[in-house]
């Protein structure tokens, strides 16, 4: 890396008059960015705007520099020796960047993020120093033997530490009401490998006095269960225990049919799950945003920069012609065309990234670094996985795409 | 072919919604969902068969509703395709030959499970 070329401070940070070539300078390393997106990026709250991916091809990116990150303000202030944090929120409201206009959304981030723009290297260096000072966890790190490139390292441990470290911010314990044993098998599996503690029990009785016995925070209920089915279970569960205090219902269905979400909701349900079940989507609805299959502020920061009718329009988009993506990288495995996967994933996941679909965006990412490496191996399962949370996804874009097109 | 194959109508598995699952739960718990489905299917044929019958429009639907489930974890895109057809016919009271189309569902539950014992025996082999 050349760090004489291009030295930090030849970047005047004013987004508001920023040309297109001082973007593409700072436009997010390609190696770092594909690191940072498995793990390191969702468990620090790194991440590349993603303006720039709208405006430039990643290809045509520079293979050493500036990345422009939104960090939580406990990263700015471990990264501050080594990195230029971009003013305090209070300054950035006062010069509101282009694409991150002041709103709710935006209020409420400024109060606990900053912009910062930082290297890799330095990054790095930042990320090994934070690893060596005193943390809350005691486990003890292993990180002062690791390479200095190896990043991907890094991003594993954290994340294996950060989950075993981080107190819960999800709901433990599930109900799973179901009564059919191979969809039982099936959702206790991922609910266990999502880390929930799972009770499983076959019909509404039952569920009564699992309830009444244990505190469950969701109820993942079957709608078609044999005798008292889950819309009447939902509306005798509310009865006893009112929404806000009882747990959340989380209807299961194999119906999906236009009218089932409103049917669910009528009835007391807080969403609904398609089957077969996908463990991207089932993690989505049960937990926080962090698993979220669609980034709604990502879209709201690009919203902030076209106005909603184009973000009405580039969501219309994306929904026509995912098919057609998702074919090109389908055709390019049935043809064991490595080079054509490569670009066919990068497509998609270019155009998930703006509008931050982010297991799609993961998947393909994963589907093009197989295309890149000329190993088609598990790309089938890449692909499928992407297959499986196309509806969830396409009815949570329709959802946020209405909050924009009234 | 194996004799004893001919007779059932091929059942194509979409080797990417086995994968995925794999993804999901695990080879090794796949396997044991195959196992599941394997042990489960032929029973609830029977119910399926027994109920339609009968004219238990109910019991079909609901029947067909937990096979086309178990098909879609498996990939079984075409036989699903035929159970949501059998379903949605239960449920609104327009299924003309429940029989006759319980009879044409079920031969093609063999071949499913003969699809699924081959991926069961390569796995086998395999681990």
């Amino acid at each position: 890396m050349n760090m004489n070329r291009h030295p930090m401070k030849t970047i005047e940070f004013e987004m508001n008059n920023i040309t297109s070539q001082q973007l593409k300078q700072i436009y997010p390393l390609n190696q770092l960015r594909k690191d940072l997106i498995d793990g390191l990026m969702s468990n620090l709250r790194i991440r590349p705007y993603r303006c720039g991916e709208m405006l430039f091809d990643i290809d045509d990116s520079p293979e050493d520099y500036f990345y422009v990150i939104e960090g939580s303000v406990e990263l700015a202030d471990r990264l501050r020796r080594s990195v230029q944090a971009i003013g305090p929120a209070e300054e950035q409201q006062a010069q509101p960047l282009p694409y991150m206009a002041p709103s709710p959304h935006r209020a409420r981030a400024t109060t606990d993020s900053r912009i910062l723009l930082v290297n890799r290297r330095e990054l790095l260096e930042a990320l090994k120093q934070n690893e060596s000072a005193p943390r809350r966890s005691a486990a003890g790190s292993h990180w002062d033997n690791l390479p200095p490139d190896d990043l991907s390292e890094i991003t594993r441990r954290r994340t294996a530490e950060n989950r075993a470290a981080a107190p819960p911010t999800r709901p433990e314990r599930v109900l799973l009401v179901v009564d059919h044993p191979t969809d039982a098998a099936i959702a206790q599996m991922m609910l266990e490998r999502l880390g929930y503690r799972v009770t499983w029990v076959r019909n509404f009785h039952e569920a009564m006095e699992a309830l009444a016995r244990e505190r469950s925070d969701v109820v993942l209920l079957d709608v078609q269960l044999p005798g008292v089915d889950g819309f009447e279970a939902t509306r005798r569960i509310r009865e006893r225990w009112p929404a806000g205090s009882g747990p959340r219902i989380v209807a299961l269905t194999a119906r999906a049919l236009k009218g089932d979400r409103e049917a669910c909701l009528a009835a007391g349900m807080d969403d609904y799950i398609s089957k077969p079940i996908s463990i991207h989507v089932l993690g989505a609805k049960l937990s926080s945003e962090n698993w979220a299959l669609v980034e709604a502020p990502v879209i709201k920061r690009f919203a902030d920069v076209i106005g909603p009718s184009s973000i009405v329009q580039l969501i219309d988009t994306f929904v026509t012609n995912w098919p057609t993506m998702v074919d090109a990288v389908r055709g390019a495995l049935d043809q064991k065309d490595a080079l054509t996967l490569r670009k066919a994933a990068h497509s998609l996941k270019a155009a998930a990234d703006t509008l931050g679909i982010r297991v799609v965006s993961g998947y393909s990412l994963k589907l093009e670094h197989l295309g890149q490496s000329g190993s088609l191996e598990g790309a089938p399962a890449l692909l499928g996985q992407i297959d499986s949370v196309r509806q969830e996804t396409t009815v949570e874009l329709g959802r946020i795409r209405a909050g924009y097109s009234s | 072919m194996n004799p004893s194959n001919a007779a059932y109508p091929e059942v194509a598995l979409d080797a990417r919604a086995l994968a995925a699952l794999d993804d999901a739960i695990g080879a090794e718990n796949v396997v044991m969902i195959i196992d599941t489905i394997l042990g489960s299917v032929p029973a609830m044929r029977r119910q399926l068969r027994t109920a339609a019958a009968s004219g238990n429009l109910s019991g079909v639907r609901h029947v067909a509703h937990q096979l086309r489930s178990d098909c879609a974890y498996v990939g079984a895109t075409e036989l699903c395709a035929r159970l949501q057809q059998l379903e949605s016919g239960a449920e609104t009271g327009r299924l003309a030959q429940p029989v006759a189309e319980v009879d044409g569902v079920s031969a093609m539950i063999d071949g499913l499970l003969n699809a699924l014992r081959g991926v069961r025996n390569v796995r086998a082999l395999a681990a």
